[in-house]
């Protein structure tokens, strides 16, 4: 599915472009609107005119006031292109603080290359990052964009963080029959509708919004601003009709997209049945055909047309053995269905730190395709784009969210499974010979899964296993290793280090608590955090380590045993001496048991991640007899 | 040479293609050893390989009219998946100008090839449904091949012919890559009125055969014996090489070999010099409307600077008061080239011009009041090493003002807006460059030991009964340290404390945080920073690590073994005083020793005084980087070095109570 385009900053929108020169000399901008700004939207007006189901017209006329070089991102204009959404006439103004237009841009002077990391594509971006040495500066944007097709429409992106609002608004023309559906998010901002020959005018207005701070980690940008959603109810896309106003009607209209894409060549149903024959149940059955996926087709993303929205025929990924996630998706359930086993192709909006669609407002919010089986009772989701997933596990990629499964009803709204901290697991047992030199070896027993696991470590170069190993994992920087295992997640780690003390004073040695240190990220810091943190993942991290003292040591000193707790995470960790065997063990465990972290959190959470790190600054103390 | 050119000109018996030989096999054809291969024998581990890469050039009668003969290449290409993360080797991107149809790829043909479950190979024709063009920018193309049925083990294969309308540079042929080559060969097949010289970046062993032949070649049809001359590069088992930390332009890694047209030999001694000397270049360059004429304009509007200027007694003064009005008034509207765009008049005017415009701007009013200044022609770190025997201007991405002083001279970049004048910016320090000097231009390396990244540290602590630490870092940072810190912490303040002062320091609470000469270009740059800590507790013993505010938290050299440079540019020197008062009632167990350690070479050293007074403790810490690159060969130390620097500045100060 095709990537959105997030935009840095909002399109915004033109009611007429006439005489305006004058017009950019602003009078004294007030402190409520300077306050954290470092840019400001002086005048925004953006039109969206609704012609007909497959037609539109979106115009942006926008006035921002660039005050300092940290604001600029503003002085930056970016906009995609393609066939369903052509970037029309550009014109864009810059202008000295005295009102004196300095430059002007058309289309041809912006910088157009292929957009998206995808191997194929036909959508291209038009860029330019004006620049000055002279603050404030201020930028005048005129463009227009025809709509061939609605699958989606433009949203008013009201405001952007360290952007403060003097006046802006968006007005939508739609035919009154015909109408569209709204939805506000992070802000309360109701339309004036009027009526217009047939036509319904929605408009919506804010005047003076003061700028409010950028959080770091926070829910993805599209999600995190104040934004009116639009959507249609009727649509077309590339002479596709479908209807958007409900999540079945959606589903339809994907479903349509879909037909006749999963024909298999009969001698394929054949060798899928035989691969399976011997399978006792149906969840086999599905692991035996995933993981033959996972080892005979790859992902490659191919994006052309309504080929960013239609998936490639079974057959065609059949002979390539290649497609991108929708394409292999079908493929996949084409796979399961030849062999009886019922499947639903599921659209999602994948990332860690998307928001769920919302139940009551329908919308095309998707960027990815998965697969749910159903399997009585025992729902399986697949990833299949992953040549190296677990069968059945999708992780915070596609975990939390809700999915559109494509169904012989139509679009059927369900949620994917909820992330969870034993999904994603390091497990580590150290056992260190400390010598009295200070040097050691040191056995390991290291079990990895979900986004802890890697699953090239076993046949990595040697240095990137130690990159792994050092910067993933957090291990004490060896001298040397050696690292054994059967399949990938499970390791012996065997490592050699010349001087395993943090440091030596006379005749102590002053150790390390552990052979891992199980947090070292530092995270922003903030009093007054708005946003809730997103995580990756929610994870638990254990490790025990046990140091056999050289004969001639004995322990002298231990820090007491540690708990620290917040909400949603916990750590403890205590630190013993086995007199008899002349050894310390510690054992310690850190769990995270989810990944949102409310904004009234925060605070609580950083100190606790600031606890856990500090104590791996605590040291067991042993001196020479 | 006229006559020549003007006559169509076709050979008969063009390049034979490319050779059946033992290291390549026939098109479509491969050895099944080639499918089983697990590993690389002289790159083990790597996650694809490329059996072989052969390519051959020659010329062909041209088909647009302004040009007499196009350049043929065939290429063909073969690799071995070996891994997963390998895969993305069997999407192939060829990029090409497609503007005016100056290039073309033909005859495109691909494979993939596998073992089936009988063990016997399959081959699957790459369709055309799977070979996409995919547009780039106006003038560049990439032919994309999404290869069919691939995976870990499989091999893919393709090769093409490449039309290009001229006859005057063959493109460059790289024999290595980011992943290892088992084999390459490059064939070249031109006439021996075409002398190129072939510039070799190599250092591998490579096998040469040279070869003159005679041929038949219709020359608007009627046919002449004219010789051929043919040399075949071949060269086997060469590694991967990936970007590495500190690494500078990878090109200058990958072997390679460039050409260039440097005689036109039409026989009996009549010898054609091509524009091949750096005095020609140099002549033409002074010439050329978007470089040397820029240079002799009259800009309006800078009577008041000039007369200003002009004020100025002191000559060092005197350019940097012309150096900051212009980088003060100019901003950047793109990088990395060595021609004006629009000019300097119109640059000068919007307060907006490219690199080469804005130190044209600077040169020039440098002229105007007097002082002597020219461009220098360079090549950034990351745009790989000059070489001065090949006369191609595109060796070269910047143009900077090289201004000769009394006690040496200044290369000024006025697009930086930081650089503590007259520092040489760092993109360039320690690179050639070409001064543009009449007659013929000079090279100068630019070398300059008297500036470095230089740190200096004053770490204050006094510790009371109850173990809280209260302390003062405060740290100038001079010459390269100074542009690289007053660099980020201007662009954003706020990140640059979170990030350098907050963030790394779990257990510091920081009370507060002055910056000194923020704003100001001379000055060294400092940052003062208030904190408290606690002393950690274990049995007896109280104890803390002092290793904060430094550069030198972990090791970023973890890896055993390096292909590339470590590439600094500059040297490095960091002093850091530690002084730590302890309450009555305690003593001093244990600190930090002296000691001096250094690599087998010397070119690194640390050194470590210490000494205490029974309740005052003294630390003087001295890290010298005594070269401003250090090669593979001495990474195994280097890294060693680097990696016992910090475990000695993690050496905690123990204390008990009496």
């Amino acid at each position: 599915m095709k990537l959105f385009i997030l935009y840095i900053f909002s399109l915004l929108v033109l009611t007429e472009t006439s005489a305006q020169q004058s017009a950019i000399v602003k009078e004294i901008i007030p402190l409520s609107l300077r306050q954290n700004a470092h840019a400001i939207v002086q005048e925004s007006n953006e039109l969206f005119e609704i012609k007909s189901k497959s037609k539109a017209y979106y115009s942006v006329h926008q006035v921002i006031t660039v005050l300092d070089e940290q604001g600029k991102d503003y002085l930056r204009f970016i906009e995609y292109s393609d066939k369903f959404h052509q970037l029309q006439d550009v014109e864009i103004r810059m202008f000295d603080a005295q009102g004196n237009q300095q430059k002007k841009y058309s289309k041809k002077d912006l910088i157009s290359f292929y957009a998206g990391d995808g191997l194929v594509t036909d959508t291209r971006l038009y860029v330019q990052q004006f620049s000055t040495s002279v603050y404030p500066v201020t930028v005048q944007f005129d463009y227009q964009v025809k709509y061939d097709g609605l699958l989606h429409m433009p949203s008013y992106d009201i405001q952007q963080p360290l952007m403060s609002v003097k006046s802006s608004s968006f007005t939508c023309i739609v035919d009154e029959n015909a109408d569209i559906r709204y939805r506000a998010q992070n802000v309360n901002l109701l339309p004036e509708v009027s009526f217009q020959k047939g036509n319904k005018v929605y408009k919506w207005s804010v005047q003076n919004l003061p700028a409010f701070l950028y959080e770091e980690g926070g829910i993805s940008a599209e999600s995190s601003y104040p934004r009116i959603l639009i959507a249609p109810n009727a649509f077309e896309l590339d002479g596709y009709d479908g209807n958007m106003s409900s999540w079945e009607k959606f589903g339809e209209w994907y479903r349509k997209l879909a037909t006749n894409m999963d024909k298999l060549p009969a001698d394929r149903v054949q060798f899928l049945n035989n691969l399976v024959r011997n399978a006792d149940s149906d969840k086999d059955k599905a692991r035996l055909i995933y993981e033959y996926l996972q080892q005979n087709f790859r992902y490659v993303s191919i994006q052309l047309g309504i080929g960013g929205y239609k998936p490639f025929s079974a057959s065609f990924v059949d002979d390539k053995k290649y497609g991108d996630c929708k394409a292999l998706s079908n493929y996949m359930q084409a796979c399961l269905a030849a062999i009886g086993i019922k499947s639903y192709q599921a659209l999602i909006n994948a990332t860690y730190n998307k928001k769920p669609v919302e139940p009551s407002f329908p919308f095309q919010g998707f960027n990815h395709v998965i697969l749910c089986v159903p399997l009585n009772k025992d729902t399986t989701w697949l990833e299949c784009t992953s040549n190296t997933s677990e069968f059945g596990v999708l992780g915070s990629f596609t975990e939390n969210r809700n999915a559109l499964l494509i169904t012989e009803e139509g679009g059927k709204l369900t949620a994917t499974p909820r992330s969870k901290s034993s999904s994603n697991t390091q497990t580590t047992h150290a056992i260190i010979h400390l010598n009295e030199d200070g040097s050691g070896q040191i056995n390991t027993h290291l079990v990895t899964t979900g986004s802890y696991h890697s699953s090239s470590f076993l046949t990595d170069k040697k240095d990137d296993q130690k990159n792994y190993l050092v910067i993933q994992s957090g291990f004490l920087l060896p001298d040397n290793f050696d690292v054994k295992g059967n399949k990938n997640g499970v390791y012996d780690v065997a490592l050699e280090m010349e001087k395993v003390p943090d440091f030596v004073a006379g005749s102590k040695m002053f150790l390390h608590p552990r052979i891992t240190q199980l947090w070292r990220a530092s995270l922003p810091v903030s009093d007054n955090r708005t946003k809730d943190f997103y995580f990756q993942d929610p994870f638990i991290k254990s490790d025990t380590t046990e140091y056999l003292l050289p004969a001639g040591y004995i322990m002298e000193a231990l820090p007491p045993a540690k708990n620290f707790n917040f909400d949603y995470g916990n750590f403890q960790a205590a630190y013993n001496y086995d007199a008899g065997a002349n050894k310390i063990i510690t054992v310690s465990r850190l769990e995270l048991t989810r990944h949102i972290i409310p904004a009234d959190k925060y605070k609580s959470m950083t100190r606790f991640f600031n606890n856990v790190r500090a104590e791996f600054g605590e040291k067991l103390v042993i001196k020479r007899k | 040479m006229k006559k020549i050119i003007l006559y169509s000109f076709l050979m008969l018996l063009t390049a034979s293609g490319i050779q059946a030989q033992k290291n390549v096999s026939p098109f479509g054809k491969i050895d099944v050893e080639d499918l089983k291969m697990l590993d690389v024998s002289f790159d083990p581990g790597a996650e694809a390989v490329v059996l072989f890469d052969v390519g051959n050039v020659y010329y062909d009668r041209g088909t647009q009219g302004i040009t007499w003969f196009k350049t043929m290449y065939n290429r063909r290409t073969r690799i071995k998946i070996l891994k997963d993360k390998g895969m993305s080797y069997a999407n192939v991107e060829i990029p090409f100008y497609n503007y005016n149809n100056d290039e073309k790829i033909t005859n495109i043909e691909a494979v993939t090839y596998n073992l089936d479950e009988n063990g016997k190979v399959k081959t699957t024709d790459v369709s055309k449904s799977s070979i996409y063009i995919k547009k780039i920018n106006r003038r560049y193309s990439r032919l994309v091949i999404a290869f069919p049925e691939v995976k870990p083990g499989s091999v893919i294969e393709y090769k093409y012919k490449l039309e290009r309308e001229t006859w005057t540079d063959l493109k460059t042929w790289y024999f290595q890559s980011s992943i290892p080559t088992r084999y390459s060969e490059f064939e070249f097949e031109i006439p021996g009125l075409f002398r190129f010289e072939a510039l070799p970046n190599i250092v591998d062993n490579i096998d040469v055969k040279s070869k003159v032949s005679r041929q038949s070649v219709d020359i608007s049809g009627e046919l002449y014996d004219i010789d051929v001359i043919k040399k075949t590069y071949v060269m086997k088992n060469l590694v991967g090489i990936k970007r590495e930390p500190f690494s500078p332009a990878l090109k200058d890694y990958h072997q390679r070999l460039e050409f260039q047209l440097s005689q036109l030999d039409f026989g009996n001694g009549n010898v054609k010099e091509l524009a091949a000397s750096w005095k020609q270049r140099l002549e033409d360059l002074n010439k050329f409307e978007d470089f040397g004429q820029q240079l002799e304009k009259n800009l309006v509007g800078t009577e008041t600077i000039l007369s200003q200027a002009s004020i100025i007694t002191n000559e060092r003064e005197k350019i940097k008061y012309i150096f900051n009005a212009v980088r003060k008034k100019m901003s950047l509207s793109y990088d990395e080239s060595i021609y004006t765009d629009e000019g300097i008049s119109k640059a000068w005017n919007n307060g907006q011009g490219n690199n080469a415009e804005i130190n044209f701007i600077l040169i020039n009013l440098l002229n105007k009041i007097g002082i002597k200044a020219m461009p220098i022609l360079l090549s950034t770190r990351d745009h790989g090493v000059i070489n001065p025997s090949y006369t191609f201007l595109s060796q070269f991405n910047a143009v900077m003002a090289y201004v000769p002083a009394s006690n040496g001279y200044y290369i000024l970049d006025a697009t930086n807006k930081t650089i503590p004048y007259p520092l040489i910016p760092r993109e360039v320090v320690s690179t050639k460059g070409l001064i543009l000097q009449q007659p013929a231009g000079r090279w100068i390396d630019l070398i300059d030991n008297s500036h470095k990244y230089r740190v200096t540290t004053i770490l204050q602590e006094t510790i009371d009964e109850n173990g809280l630490i209260t302390g003062t870092s405060t740290i100038n940072y001079d010459d390269y340290a100074k542009s690289e810190k007053q660099t980020s912490y201007l662009k954003d303040p706020a990140a640059y404390k979170d990030v350098e002062v907050v963030r790394p320091y779990p257990s510091v609470n920081i009370t507060k945080v002055d910056y000194v000469n923020a704003d100001k270009d001379s000055l060294g740059f400092s940052q003062v920073v208030n904190f408290t800590s606690q002393l950690t507790k274990t049995g007896d013993y109280y104890y803390f690590n002092q290793n904060v505010f430094t550069e030198f938290l972990s090791s970023p050299f973890i890896d055993d073994s390096r292909l590339t440079d470590i590439d600094y540019g500059f040297q490095q020197e960091y002093i850091i005083y530690t002084n730590v008062k302890i309450p009555e009632g305690f003593i001093f167990e244990s600190y930090p020793k002296s000691i001096v350690l250094q690599t087998a070479d010397r070119s690194v050293n640390f050194s470590r005084v210490s000494g205490d007074n029974g309740n005052m403790l003294n630390l003087k810490i001295d890290i010298n980087f005594k070269r401003n690159f250090y090669t593979p060969e001495q990474y195994p130390d280097f890294k060693e070095f680097y990696k016992a620097v910090i475990k000695n500045l993690n050496e905690q100060i123990v204390m008990k109570k009496k």
